[in-house]
């Protein structure tokens, strides 16, 4: 059985690597899966977040709400730290 | 012939424009309201009366012929951190503070501060810490390995960036490893540190014993004592570093506090410990030059949920203190007077109008008890058989505002926003919880910036305002409530006893723009709980709530003496 985890839809390894290590040092489950975007990715994650490149941009994602990217910046590393929090429901650390 | 009466107070400004014909009731036309602008009764206060006559003129298209005032007595309130000019001598201990939200490993132990760089060198005979720069966690974890391999005795880990995790699970999940250390090039290399990382969910216990600290820190006995200064430092939280000094000590300078001289001869100190005398007991107070009616003094809440939040606050040793004067001169009707061609009268005082425009709440008919909670005073005004009875305490909302805003971190214009409205916390995008546990489920997401924090929600917009106090909106709400308590409800007390009690049974109108509140509300009702008083919010004229009753007022009583 495997944990509630965010879904990560991406075939950039150095995105999935700056991404994976956010999520390992938050201590939230993360999978890769092929999907065709943060929209689907969220929808095939029990936790409602799912991330995607597009057009060379991080996208972070919600199941439900506006299909729009609910953050998206071109640091993976950042999204990811972003997107483990908010499954973690720690602050972003947004100002 | 139209009146403007004017309510100057220490936060608002209302005017309440009136026709008044000889022999009929005065007919009420409006009521505006504004900010203060500079002190309440001072020169500047003026344009604050002028911009708000205009405003409701310019409705009208006739501007009044007569502006009425009542006497002014300005309150200055103000929240000192007495802790801010301390100096706490850590006894030994150079740094001592918390970090990390997401630390590895679990443990306390303490080394040589070293650099990461260092460990290619000659193995040293004890144990280090290494400090580790802003590079790629494999490639930290991957020379730390090997510096254990060659021997050595690495037992904790500071670093820069936020990668403690990701290096602990590639050297050693049980190391204590704190990271977001951003400071961590300033840490002096060669001294001995203790580092701690609590289990999820628990505090530091070895760094915040003193005598535990002292030990890591191989500190000797005399200076255990010293570190209690570093050890309180590191209460409640997660993680944290110790570096020691090599220093002797341990005391603290405590800052003085202002001294108030009582009218009796006594002096006290305005501080945390010291309670507020009754009103109209302060003769002076420490570089205050002013001809005081009362003074009053109140600490921050005391946090009863939470060991170490309640320590953070008492450490900080913050005091709110509310001034009221005399004052001395005629600078705002003198302003008014050369900038306008209305005349302008002094018709009463504050409180007296207060009872008149309360009076106009439908069903009070002559309210015998008043109280105004405004921005600077706690008003009493009682009439009982033809006796009147007067008393201003000061200290009221604006003294609120400072404990909230002093709680929260924000400044006043936001604590004024905290105060009023209720909080929430943002859960998930779509998910509030309220300040009584309940939930909200939103149909589109909140803003990323309010994730996981305590927010100030408005009523009907729903807007939230994230605010940084890492604080429960049910733990805040207390916080809050209990601010109010101490500045209105014991001021109110302090106005009783001033006028020797209040009958039993009687009706209590509570005007003012504090009496909106519904929590002051509950406060006072609280607070007078004992004397068993009908107490309601008064509705001046059936249509404006507790607010204007002044303003109201005044014109009133100018009609009724016309």
């Amino acid at each position: 059985m495997t944990p509630p985890a965010v879904m990560l839809a991406c075939d950039q390894p150095a995105t999935m690597r700056a991404v994976a290590a956010a999520f390992e040092e938050e201590g939230v489950p993360l999978m890769i899966i092929p999907a065709t975007g943060y929209r689907e990715a969220a929808t095939r994650s029990q936790l409602g977040i799912g991330i995607a490149c597009i057009d060379g941009r991080i996208a972070l994602g919600l199941s439900t709400g506006p299909d729009i990217p609910y953050l998206i910046g071109d640091d993976a590393r950042m999204i990811g730290h972003y997107a483990a929090r908010l499954a973690a429901r720690r602050p972003l650390g947004l100002a | 012939m139209l009146v403007a009466g004017v309510d100057v107070g220490n936060a608002t400004t209302e005017v309440a424009l009136a026709r008044l014909v000889p022999g009929r009731e005065p007919e009420h036309l409006s009521v505006t309201r504004g900010p203060t602008t500079g002190g309440k009764g001072t020169a500047e206060s003026a344009q604050g009366v002028l911009d708000l006559i205009e405003r409701a003129s310019r409705r009208l298209g006739e501007y009044p012929v007569r502006i009425l005032l009542a006497d002014l007595h300005p309150v200055q309130t103000d929240l000192q951190e007495l802790a801010a000019n301390e100096t706490q001598d850590l006894g030994g201990v150079g740094i001592a503070r918390p970090v990390s939200a997401t630390p590895s490993g679990v443990g306390a132990a303490a080394g040589q501060l070293v650099d990461l760089a260092d460990l290619v060198g000659d193995v040293l005979p004890h144990s280090v810490i290494p400090i580790v720069p802003v590079i790629d966690f494999d490639d930290a974890a991957a020379q730390i390995n090997a510096a254990r391999e060659r021997g050595w005795q690495i037992v904790a880990i500071i670093v820069t960036g936020d990668d403690g995790v990701l290096i602990g699970n590639r050297v050693d999940r049980s190391l204590p490893i704190v990271d977001e250390v951003h400071d961590a090039a300033t840490l002096p290399r060669g001294a001995w540190a203790a580092v701690e990382v609590a289990a999820q969910g628990a505090t530091v216990v070895q760094l915040a014993d003193p005598l535990r600290l002292a030990v890591l820190l191989s500190l000797d006995p005399a200076r255990a004592r010293g570190a209690r200064n570093a050890a309180r430092a590191l209460v409640g939280h997660r993680a944290g570093i110790a570096v020691r000094r090599e220093a002797t000590g341990g005391g603290s300078a405590r800052s003085a506090a202002r001294q108030a001289t009582l009218h009796s001869g006594a002096v006290v100190s305005i501080d945390v410990d010291s309670p507020p005398p009754a009103i109209g007991d302060v003769a002076t107070i420490e570089d205050l030059d002013l001809p005081l009616l009362d003074a009053f003094w109140t600490r921050l809440p005391a946090a009863e949920d939470s060991t170490a939040l309640a320590l953070q606050l008492m450490q900080r040793r913050a005091v709110g203190l509310a001034v009221l004067a005399k004052r001395g001169d005629r600078a705002l009707e003198e302003a008014l007077a050369v900038q306008t061609t209305a005349e302008v009268i002094v018709v009463a005082a504050e409180t007296a109008a207060a009872v008149a425009g309360a009076s106009t709440t439908p069903g009070a008919g002559h309210a015998p008890i008043v109280i105004d909670i405004g921005g600077g005073t706690v008003d009493l005004h009682v009439v009982l058989d033809g006796e009147t009875r007067a008393v201003a305490a000061a200290g009221a909302g604006v003294l609120v505002d400072h404990l909230c805003g002093a709680l929260l971190g924000i400044d006043a214009l936001r604590a004024e926003r905290a105060k009023q409205l209720p909080s929430v916390h943002v859960e998930t995008p779509f998910i509030l919880r309220h300040e009584d546990g309940s939930r909200t489920f939103l149909s589109t997401p909140a803003p990323p910036q309010t994730i996981a924090h305590l927010c100030v929600t408005e009523r009907r917009g729903g807007s939230l305002d994230p605010l940084t106090a890492s604080l429960a909106p049910e733990v805040w709400s207390r916080l809050r409530r209990t601010a109010k308590r101490e500045v209105i409800a014991t001021n109110l007390r302090r106005a009783i006893d001033a006028i020797g009690g209040l009958p039993r049974g009687e009706l209590v109108v509570l005007v003012g723009g504090c009496a909106e509140d519904a929590e002051v509300v509950d406060e006072v009702t609280l607070a007078l709980a004992d004397l068993d008083l009908a107490i309601a919010r008064g509705d001046v004229l059936g249509r404006h709530g507790p607010r204007a009753a002044v303003a109201v007022g005044l014109v009133l009583l100018h009609a009724r003496g016309a």
